[in-house]
């Protein structure tokens, strides 16, 4: 009788990655935590993907849109900011690479990239609302500042939290909790940022140039 | 047959014995709006439940394609392995 082949799975290690665990457990092609920020992903996107629908009814039954009294939305300075996000993207990448290839350099200057470059796109956001609010587009001004607001800002938070975890995580790589190809933590923060990135694409083309 | 039976039985019946049109009336604003076909509105209500419909198929059919690939990434890089894994205790006795 030939011993049962026990194959751990690698645990979701948030915010303690200081346990040794590969990214994918021997004898399973996708562990458990990626298959879990998959299943979040996709409850993610129904989220987005409602808000949206909800955005569609209003944007596409409105005869002018923006309102004739209420402030444009800032398009030059958000295609820049899209480009500082998909930087970050590009980091985030980078910084995969050098984990894969234990290259420690790339992946804290590949994280700490794409932690600044996430943080300037939050700060320009903010500062763009800061503008727009002082033009009279609040979150009560009907239904193109609510929508507005509302997709944004409920991206925004994900970025925020995604940049807060970025944090965490380097942490953990300033004090070397990622040796013996502990990866898992990091990949799903890569899945997440990669995630938040892509959705600012839907986002940006809906809301500032439908 | 129990209490619970009987009561449970006399809901069924209830429910089958309504008329179609009242069960109807659950989403009536969207029934009176898509009545009118001049409505703008019409049309982004149609847009926006197509797109809501077609999320779930999108979603699943990535993961599915995504895990596909993987899977078979993961075969291609390890056979060996991979059979071993899916030898379990009963398969020998």
């Amino acid at each position: 009788m030939a011993p049962r082949r026990v194959t751990p799975s690698g645990s979701l290690l948030l915010l303690s990655p200081q346990i040794p665990m590969p990214a994918t457990a021997p004898g399973l092609p996708i562990s458990n935590a990626r298959l879990a920020m998959v299943i979040f992903l996709a409850f993610e996107t129904m989220l987005f993907a409602a808000c949206i629908a909800a955005f569609l009814v209003f944007r596409l039954s409105a005869t002018a849109w923006p309102p004739a009294d209420l402030p444009r939305l800032p398009i030059t300075v958000t295609w820049l900011n899209t480009f500082v996000l998909i930087a970050s993207g590009y980091a985030m990448t980078r910084a995969v690479g050098g984990l894969r290839r234990a290259d420690q350099r790339q992946l804290e200057r590949g994280l700490m990239a794409a932690g600044i470059l996430g943080s300037i796109f939050l700060a320009v956001q903010g500062s763009e609302w800061i503008r727009l609010v002082r033009h009279g587009l609040t979150l009560s001004t009907g239904m193109y500042g609510a929508t507005f607001y509302t997709l944004i800002g409920f991206h925004g938070v994900h970025v925020l939290s995604a940049v807060l975890w970025l944090l965490l995580l380097m942490v953990g790589v300033q004090r070397d909790r990622f040796r013996n190809r502990v990866r898992v933590p990091i990949e799903l923060c890569a899945m997440y940022w990669y995630f938040v990135v892509a959705v600012w694409g839907a986002l940006f083309y809906l809301v500032y140039l439908l | 047959m129990s209490l619970r039976h009987a009561a449970s039985s006399a809901v069924t019946a209830l429910i089958l014995a309504l008329p179609e049109q009242v069960l109807a009336q659950g989403c009536a604003m969207c029934r009176t709006t898509l009545a009118g076909s001049d409505d703008p509105l019409v049309g982004a209500i149609n847009t926006s439940v197509i797109f809501l419909m077609s999320m779930p198929y999108l979603i699943v059919g990535s993961i599915g394609g995504w895990a596909y690939m993987t899977v078979r990434r993961h075969h291609a890089a390890s056979p060996a392995e991979t059979h071993e894994s899916v030898e379990v205790e009963g398969d020998h006795t």
